[in-house]
C-alpha cells in the first residue's frame, strides 16, 4: 500500500505531539472570508445545533460560522481516569475548536481539522458574526449526586480536585456565544455554584447547553434545573455528557442517559442529529428540553454488549475477493514444482 | 483528603515525577507521551486568569510593555499589568521526515498566562512547551482581556522568500511534505496593543499580504519580524519594505541562526547581525527590554537585536573539536558474584 497516496497520511502514521493541524492540511480561507466580510454565507437568521456525543456540540451562526465545543478522546494516560470511550471522535472540520477543560473528554481538539483552537478561553473573541465570551471558573468537585461525591472522585482521579493547590484539569471555561441576538451558554463541567459575578455576567440565556444527565455525573437534574430555569432563565436546554451507547464505555463516564431529566419538563425528543431554530421559533419556550438522545451527527458502531454475541456469519465464498489468490502459481498438470 | 490539603501547591495533583525533576532541573519535562492537548499534565491551575479577568491584570500598571527573547520567533510579552503573553514557542517535528532536526535542544518548559500560535510549523507551535492558563492557537479574531487586545489577522504563510539561498525549488526539496500545498499555507499575523504600543508579530507570513491586511497594520510602534542575512524566511530587503509600509518605529529580528539552539547546515545558515548593523541599530546584551510609548517616540525604523540572548541556560557541545578524549574507567565486574 502507497501510503503517501492515502488522503491525510501523517495523521496517524507519526506519534504526534502537541499541535497536529500541520498534518491535517487545513486552511483558513474560510475565516480569511469572515475576516473581510463579517460572514461566511449570507445570514439564514437561524441558529443550527449538532450534537456529536458526550459533551460535544457545534454551534453553526447564522452568518455560517462553525464552532465545535469540547471534542473528546481517551486520555493519552490510562492512570487519568481509564478508557471512556470505545470510539474515536469523528475528524471533522470547524472553523472553530473550543475546550473548556483538559479533560479527556473535553480536549481531544486534535480529532477536529480546524484552522483555529481557543482552549481554555477567557475574555471576548470576536470573529465573524459571533463574540465568544470565556469565564474562567472551576470544575465541578463536589456534583451532590447519589452516586459520587467529591471524596470519591478524588480517591478516583487520586488527586487534589478543588482551589487550592488544584492542577489546570480542574479549572473549567464556562462558555457564552453570542450571535444575531442569541445567547448561549456552554457549560462545559463547570462546578454548580460559580460566582455571583459570572452569574451576573451570563444573564438572562436562549440556550443552555448543559452537562445535566439523569445519574448527575457532572450536573444533576435538581442543580440543572436551578441554573438553567431559575438562574439564567433559558428558553432550551440541552441535556448532556450522558451515556451513548457504542461512544461510551459502560460504567467509565456516565452510566445512564437522560431520557428521565427530559420527560420531567416541557420537552422535544429530537429524532434528527442536528436542530435549528430561530429567535422567533423559541420566543415562547421556558427551559424546555430538546434531548438529542443517541443522535450524533455521525456513524457511530454498536458495539455488541450482550452474552452471547450476536456475531454475523457468513460463508466465506460470499465474501468479496479472491480467497485462492495463491493458485495463480499453481504447476500445470502435477501437485508440486 | 486531609492529607492532601495539606500538601504543598503546585506539585498536588501533578502526573508527573517530581522527585525525578528535581534531578533534572533544568530539563522539567512531560512524563508521559502527549498526545494533542496537554493541559492536564500541568501543575499549574487558573488562579492568574481568573484574577485577570476580574481586576483586569495582576499589580497596578508599571506602563510599560516589557519583551522577552526565547530563540527563534518565540517572544513573551508582558503587558503593563502582568499578564504574559507567548508567542511561537519551537521544537523539533515529531517526525523527522517532517522537516528534520532543527533544534540540538528543547525550548525549556515556560510559564505564560496565554500562549498563542502563528501557524502549525513545528518551529513556532510547541504550545505543550507553555505552562499556560489558556492556549489561542492560531487564533483570528479580535480578542480583547484584561489590558490589553490581540487582533488575529488571518492571511497565508511565505512561499517564495526571492532569497538567493532558499529558492522555492530548494525548500520544496528540503519539505516535500505529501499532503500540504506548497502554495497555500496558513499563517496569523498578530496586532497586540497594550500599554499605549501597537505590536507586530509576523509570524512566517508572506510579504505581499491583501490591501485590507495592511489597513490594520498601520502606525506600528514594534514589529517582529523574521529576518536573517541569508533570507531564510524574509529578506532584509523585504523586511525593510515591511517595516516601512507599517512605519514601524521599531524592528525586532527574529528567526535566524543561534548558535547553540540551531543545529548548522540544517536550513540554517545565518543571523541577522549584518541586516542590523548596515541599519541604525541597537545590539542588546539582555533577553529581556522594557519599552513604553516615550521610549520609542523618536525611533524610525530602529533595529533591536537580541543577538544570542535567551533567559535560559545553552550548552554549546562541539564534539568534532573535542581531541581530549578521558580515558573511561573499567566498570566493576558485577557479573562475577555467578561464578
Amino acid at each position: 500500500m502507497d501510503m503517501t497516496k492515502l488522503p491525510n497520511p501523517a495523521t496517524w502514521l507519526v506519534p504526534v505531539i502537541g499541535d497536529n493541524s500541520f498534518y491535517q492540511g487545513v486552511k483558513n480561507d474560510r475565516l480569511i472570508a469572515a475576516q473581510k466580510n463579517g460572514v461566511i454565507r449570507k445570514s439564514i437568521g437561524k441558529v443550527t445545533i449538532e450534537f456529536y456525543g458526550m459533551i460535544s456540540y457545534k454551534v453553526i451562526t447564522p452568518g455560517g460560522v462553525e464552532i465545535l465545543l469540547d471534542p473528546f478522546r481517551n486520555a493519552p494516560d490510562l492512570d487519568l481516569g481509564g478508557i471512556w470511550f470505545l470510539s474515536q471522535f469523528p475528524e471533522i472540520y470547524a472553523d472553530v475548536v473550543v475546550s473548556t477543560h483538559a479533560h479527556g473528554d473535553h480536549d481531544g481538539m486534535m480529532r477536529v481539522h480546524s484552522p483555529m483552537v481557543l482552549d481554555r478561553l477567557a475574555g471576548t473573541v470576536e470573529i465573524g458574526d459571533t463574540k465568544i465570551t470565556g469565564f474562567p471558573d472551576k470544575h465541578v468537585s463536589n456534583p451532590e449526586n447519589e452516586i459520587y461525591d467529591g471524596r470519591i472522585l478524588e480517591k478516583a482521579f487520586e488527586k487534589h480536585n478543588y482551589p487550592p493547590g488544584e492542577n489546570m484539569e480542574w479549572d473549567n471555561s464556562i462558555i457564552l456565544i453570542e450571535t444575531e441576538g442569541f445567547r448561549i451558554v456552554f457549560w462545559g463541567d463547570n462546578r454548580q455554584n460559580p460566582p455571583q459575578e459570572i452569574l451576573n455576567e451570563l444573564g438572562d440565556i436562549d440556550i443552555f447547553l448543559s452537562a445535566v444527565s439523569d445519574d448527575g455525573h457532572i450536573t444533576t437534574a435538581r442543580w440543572g434545573e436551578k441554573l438553567g430555569k431559575e438562574v439564567m432563565n433559558a428558553k432550551v436546554v440541552f441535556p448532556g455528557h450522558y451515556n451513548v451507547e457504542g461512544i461510551n464505555h459502560p460504567w467509565a463516564s456516565g452510566i445512564i442517559d437522560a431520557a428521565q431529566f427530559t420527560r420531567m419538563h416541557d420537552h422535544t425528543f429530537l429524532k434528527e442529529t442536528s436542530v435549528s431554530f430561530s429567535k422567533e421559533d423559541i420566543k415562547d419556550y421556558n427551559f424546555h428540553v430538546m434531548y438529542f438522545g443517541e443522535n450524533v451527527n455521525w456513524k457511530v458502531l454498536k458495539w455488541p454488549h450482550s452474552y452471547p454475541y450476536d456475531y454475523p456469519m457468513v460463508a466465506l465464498d460470499e465474501w468479496p475477493g479472491d480467497h485462492r489468490e495463491w493458485e495463480i502459481f499453481k504447476p500445470d498438470g502435477k501437485e508440486k514444482y | 483528603m486531609e492529607q492532601a490539603k495539606k500538601q504543598s501547591s503546585p506539585a498536588m495533583g501533578s502526573t508527573r515525577n517530581t522527585e525525578r525533576e528535581h534531578q533534572h532541573k533544568e530539563m522539567i519535562m512531560p512524563r508521559i507521551v502527549q498526545v494533542g492537548d496537554v493541559a492536564y499534565a500541568q501543575n499549574k491551575n487558573n488562579t492568574r486568569i481568573i484574577a485577570a479577568h476580574y481586576y483586569d491584570g495582576l499589580r497596578e500598571s508599571t506602563n510599560e510593555v516589557t519583551l522577552t527573547y526565547y530563540g527563534m520567533s518565540a517572544i513573551k510579552i508582558t503587558t503593563p499589568k502582568g499578564i504574559e503573553l507567548f508567542f511561537d514557542p519551537w521544537k523539533n517535528p515529531c517526525d523527522p521526515s517532517w522537516g528534520g532536526i532543527w533544534y540540538s535542544m528543547r525550548m525549556p518548559m515556560t510559564h505564560c498566562d496565554i500562549g498563542f500560535t502563528t501557524h502549525s510549523h513545528f518551529d513556532h507551535n510547541a504550545f505543550e512547551m507553555l505552562d499556560a492558563g489558556m492556549i489561542l492557537k492560531n487564533f483570528i479574531g479580535v480578542y480583547n482581556f484584561a489590558d490589553f487586545r490581540v487582533t488575529g489577522i488571518a492571511d497565508k504563510h511565505i512561499v517564495e522568500t526571492q532569497s538567493p539561498v532558499f529558492t522555492q525549488e530548494v525548500l520544496n526539496e528540503l519539505y516535500p511534505f505529501p499532503n500540504v500545498d506548497p502554495k497555500d499555507r496558513d499563517n496569523t499575523i498578530y496586532l497586540i496593543e497594550t500599554g499605549g504600543l501597537r505590536i507586530v508579530h509576523w509570524g512566517d507570513n508572506r510579504q505581499n499580504p491583501p490591501e485590507d491586511v495592511w489597513k490594520t497594520l498601520q502606525n506600528i510602534d514594534i514589529v517582529i519580524l523574521p529576518i536573517s542575512d541569508d533570507g531564510r524566511t524574509l529578506t532584509p530587503e523585504w523586511a525593510d519594505k515591511i517595516a516601512k509600509k507599517m512605519n514601524a518605529k521599531v524592528i525586532i529580528p527574529t528567526h535566524y541562526y543561534f548558535e547553540g539552539i540551531n543545529i548548522p547546515n540544517a536550513g540554517w545558515g545565518k543571523s541577522a547581525i549584518e541586516y542590523t548593523t548596515s541599519r541604525e541599530h541597537t545590539l542588546l546584551d539582555t533577553h529581556t527590554i522594557t519599552l513604553n510609548t516615550d521610549k520609542v517616540k523618536e525611533y524610525q525604523h530602529h533595529v533591536l537585536y537580541f543577538g544570542e540572548n535567551v533567559p535560559f541556560k545553552i550548552d554549546r557541545v562541539e564534539l568534532s573539536n573535542s581531541n581530549n578524549v578521558e580515558e573511561v574507567p573499567d566498570i566493576e565486574p558485577v557479573w562475577q558474584q555467578y561464578k
